[in-house]
C-alpha cells in the first residue's frame, strides 16, 4: 500500500479455489484497515441471506501505517456476526498485519465454501489450497498449529490463523487463534470460517520496499518509539497489563461479578493483576512491530496422568476481560483456576468473553430452576472450575440441544429458556467487564460492533463529573467517529494516546501521504457512514434493542442505572444515525 | 497533621513504596494533589478511596485520613 494508489485486494473463492487480484484506486478515500474491510464487505455482503450462508464475505484488511510504525500491530476481519446477526468487527494483533503486508495484499476477501475441509497458504505467488480433513474434529488444537508450522514454508515469516472445534461446529461466537496468545476472538468469526470449510489460514511472504523520504520516516518513527518506551504512556500496559483494572473496578463498585449479581468480588485481591502478576506471570510478549510487550503469559500446573506425580507447565495468555469472564463473573477464585478455564476456551476455539457470560447465565439458570442437570450435563455452580470446564468443550462441540443452543450466544438461550432479565448482553453481544455507568453500557448499545472499544464508554463513565446524557451521546459519537480513523491505519487502540492527531499525520505525511486534520475527519465520517450503511442493509435500529434489567438492578460504579434514562438515551442516538444517514450531519 | 497515601504496587516506577506519609501543612490538600505529590503522574492516576467509600479527586482531605489511590480503568 505505501507509494501505490491503490489498495490492493486478494480475492478468494473458496469454492472454485480460484483467486485473482484487483488494484483499486477507488479505495483509497477510506485509507485502509476497518474503511476499506467496510467498503468491501458491502460491495461483497448477501443481507439476504444467514451470517453463516458461504456466499456471505469475510473481509481482512491492514492499514496505511501496518508495519512499517510502531504499534501498528492489527489486522481487522469484517464479516457478517453470526451472534449478532448484523455488523462483525474484530481485531487481532500477532504477526499476520506483518505477513499481509509482506505478502503484498492490503485486504483479502474470502467468498464461498471449500469443497472440504481445507487450509489456504497465502504468499507473494498466490494462494494454494490444502487438504485440512485430518485437522478437521481433532482435539489438540496445539498439535494442529505443530502440523502447520511443518507442512508450510515460511518459518519466521509465517502467520497462522485457525478455528477450533467451536468454529467447525459453527459456534456463533466461535473465535480464530492468531499465531498463538492472540485472537478475532469477538461476534464470531471462527464461526464464519467454519461455514466455509476453512480449518486454517497460513500467510507468509518476504516483501521490502525501500523508504523514499529516509530522513522524515526516522524522524517519525524514532518520536514515535520514544513516546512508546521512554515515556509513563504506554509503561502500565507492560508492567501488570490491563489485569490492573481488577483493583480498581472492584473497589469502586464496577467489577461485574456472579453474572452481575453483584458489582463487587469478595475475593477480587487474589485474581487481582498484582496477585496474577506474583503467581502466574512467567513472560511477557509482544505483536510483531510493537515495543510494548503487553501480552502477559501465565502458568498454571495439570495432571497428564491419572496415576503417579505426572504433570505439564501450561502456558496461557491472560488479560482483564478473561479474568472478569472466566474469573469474578463465574466467582472463580484462584489465578490457576481462571488460567485453567482460559486454556480450556483456547482448545475449543471460543471467545472468553462470551463463553463467560454464557456460562454465568446458565449456572444462574439451574440455580433458579428454569433448567436442569438434565440440560447441563454437569452440576455448574458458581466458584466450582470442574463443571465450567465440562461444559466449555459441551458448548465447542454442541453436545446436546442445550449446548447447541447455548452455542447461539446467551441471548438466544434465554429466549429459548427464560431468565432474559439476567442474559448479560446488549444487543446480542455478551458484556464486557464494565459496569461503570451510562457511559459503558449506552456506549456498547450504539457501538458500531456492541464492544467497549467502539467508543470507550468505560472511560467516559470513569472521568464523569455531571452526568449530561446530551453530552455523554456527544462524547460516544466523537470518540466512535474518531476511531474509525485510527482503525483504519489499523493501530493498536492502547496506543491511542501515543498517535495523536498531529503524530497520525506525521507519520502519515513521512509515507507520502499528503493529508490534513480535515481529510482525516472526512475519512472517519466516511468510514463511520460505510458502518451504518452496513448495520441498516443487516436491519438493525437501536430501537429494538433490548437491555437486561439485570443492568439497572446492580449498582454501577457510578451509582444506579435508570432504564428509562437508558432507552431513552437509545432513542435519541438513533436520531442522530437517522439524521447522518439523511445527510443532515456532515 | 498529616495523611497516609497508599498505592500498592502499581505505583512502584515513582514511589519507593507501598505507601507514603504527607504533612498537610496549613494549607487544605485534595486528593488528586496528594496523589500528585507522591509523583504519580496525573494521567496516570484514577480513583480515591478513604475507609472504603470512593471520594472525588476534588475531596480535601482531613488529618489522620489514609487514601488509597488507584490507577485509570484501562483497556482499548
Amino acid at each position: 500500500m505505501i507509494y501505490e494508489k491503490y489498495i490492493r485486494v486478494l480475492i478468494i473463492n473458496a469454492e472454485t479455489e480460484k483467486i485473482w487480484i484487483e488494484q483499486r484506486e477507488d479505495l483509497l478515500p477510506y485509507l485502509g484497515g476497518v474503511g476499506v474491510a467496510a467498503k468491501l464487505l458491502e460491495e461483497y455482503m448477501r443481507p439476504d441471506l444467514s451470517p453463516l450462508n458461504p456466499a456471505q464475505p469475510v473481509v481482512f484488511a491492514i492499514g496505511a501505517l501496518s508495519y512499517v510504525f510502531p504499534v501498528m500491530t492489527k489486522t481487522v476481519a469484517m464479516f457478517i456476526s453470526p451472534l449478532t446477526g448484523e455488523l462483525g468487527e474484530s481485531y487481532a494483533g500477532g504477526r499476520l498485519a506483518t505477513m499481509l503486508f509482506s505478502a503484498g495484499f492490503d485486504a483479502v476477501v474470502i467468498t464461498g465454501k471449500a469443497r472440504r475441509p481445507s487450509f489456504f497458504s497465502i504468499t507473494p505467488e498466490g494462494v494454494s489450497f490444502r487438504d485440512a480433513r485430518s485437522m478437521w474434529g481433532t482435539s489438540n488444537e496445539d498439535n494442529i498449529g505443530r502440523i502447520l508450522r511443518e507442512l508450510e514454508p515460511g518459518a519466521g515469516k509465517r502467520s497462522i490463523i485457525r478455528i477450533g472445534p467451536a468454529g467447525e461446529n459453527q459456534v456463533a461466537y466461535a473465535s480464530v487463534s492468531v499465531d498463538r496468545y492472540r485472537h478475532f476472538g469477538r461476534l464470531g468469526l471462527g464461526a464464519v470460517l467454519g461455514s466455509k470449510n476453512i480449518k486454517a489460514i497460513t500467510v507468509s511472504g518476504g516483501r521490502s520496499i525501500p523508504i523514499a523520504n529516509y530522513q522524515d520516516y526516522i524522524k517519525a518513527y524514532r518520536d514515535i518509539y520514544t513516546k512508546c518506551t521512554s515515556t509513563d504512556m504506554m509503561a502500565k500496559y507492560h508492567d501488570v497489563g490491563t489485569p490492573i483494572n481488577i483493583s480498581p473496578l472492584n473497589a469502586a463498585g464496577g467489577l461485574p461479578t456472579k453474572n452481575m449479581q453483584q458489582n463487587r468480588y469478595e475475593h477480587a485481591d487474589k485474581v487481582s493483576g498484582e496477585a496474577f502478576s506474583e503467581e502466574s506471570l512467567v513472560r511477557k510478549m509482544a505483536c510483531v512491530g510493537c515495543p510494548v510487550g503487553c501480552i502477559h503469559i501465565g502458568q498454571f500446573r495439570r495432571a497428564f496422568a491419572e496415576h503417579g506425580h505426572e504433570y505439564e507447565a501450561v502456558a496461557v495468555g491472560y488479560d482483564y476481560e478473561l479474568i472478569y469472564a472466566l474469573g469474578t463473573f463465574l466467582c472463580i477464585e484462584t489465578p490457576s483456576e481462571i488460567l485453567e478455564l482460559i486454556d480450556a476456551v483456547e482448545q475449543t476455539g471460543l471467545d472468553a468473553m462470551s463463553t463467560g457470560v454464557v456460562l454465568g447465565w446458565a449456572t444462574e439458570a439451574l440455580q433458579k430452576g428454569l433448567i436442569t442437570e438434565e440440560e447441563t450435563l454437569v452440576p455448574l455452580k458458581f466458584g466450582e472450575k470442574e463443571p465450567y470446564l465440562a461444559a466449555i468443550k459441551n458448548i465447542g462441540s454442541a453436545e446436546n440441544e442445550f449446548y447447541t443452543c447455548l452455542g447461539k450466544g446467551v441471548r438466544e438461550a434465554a429466549k429459548h429458556y427464560g431468565g432474559e432479565d439476567f442474559s448479560m448482553q446488549v444487543a446480542g453481544n455478551e458484556m464486557a467487564g464494565y459496569h461503570t455507568g451510562y457511559g459503558s453500557l449506552i456506549g456498547a448499545a450504539v457501538g458500531a460492533r456492541h464492544s467497549h472499544l467502539c467508543n470507550g464508554g468505560y472511560s467516559v463513565d470513569q472521568s464523569l463529573q455531571e452526568f449530561d446524557p446530551e453530552k455523554m451521546l456527544d462524547q460516544l459519537e466523537k470518540e466512535e467517529v474518531e476511531r474509525c480513523m485510527l482503525n483504519s491505519l489499523v493501530m493498536c487502540l492502547f496506543a491511542r494516546k501515543v498517535y495523536d492527531r498531529p503524530t497520525v499525520l506525521m507519520a502519515l505525511n513521512a509515507l507520502g501521504w499528503e493529508l490534513s486534520n480535515e481529510d482525516l475527519d472526512a475519512i472517519a465520517e466516511r468510514n463511520y457512514a460505510t458502518k451504518l450503511r452496513i448495520k441498516q442493509a443487516l436491519g438493525f435500529t437501536l430501537e429494538n434493542v433490548r437491555l437486561p434489567k439485570r443492568y439497572f438492578e446492580t449498582p454501577s460504579l457510578n451509582g444506579m442505572i435508570d432504564e428509562k434514562t437508558a432507552c431513552a438515551m437509545l432513542l435519541k442516538y438513533q436520531e442522530r444515525v437517522a439524521k447522518r444517514m439523511n445527510g443532515e450531519t456532515k | 497533621m498529616s495523611i497516609q497515601v497508599y498505592t500498592g504496587e502499581w505505583a512502584r516506577r515513582w514511589m519507593n513504596a507501598a505507601s507514603v506519609e504527607i504533612s498537610l501543612d496549613n494549607a487544605p490538600l485534595t486528593a488528586m494533589e496528594a496523589a500528585c505529590r507522591c509523583g504519580i503522574p496525573k494521567d496516570e492516576i484514577g480513583l480515591f478511596e478513604i475507609g472504603g467509600s470512593m471520594v472525588p479527586s476534588a475531596h480535601v482531605l482531613r488529618d489522620g485520613e489514609t487514601l488509597r489511590v488507584y490507577p485509570q480503568i484501562i483497556g482499548g
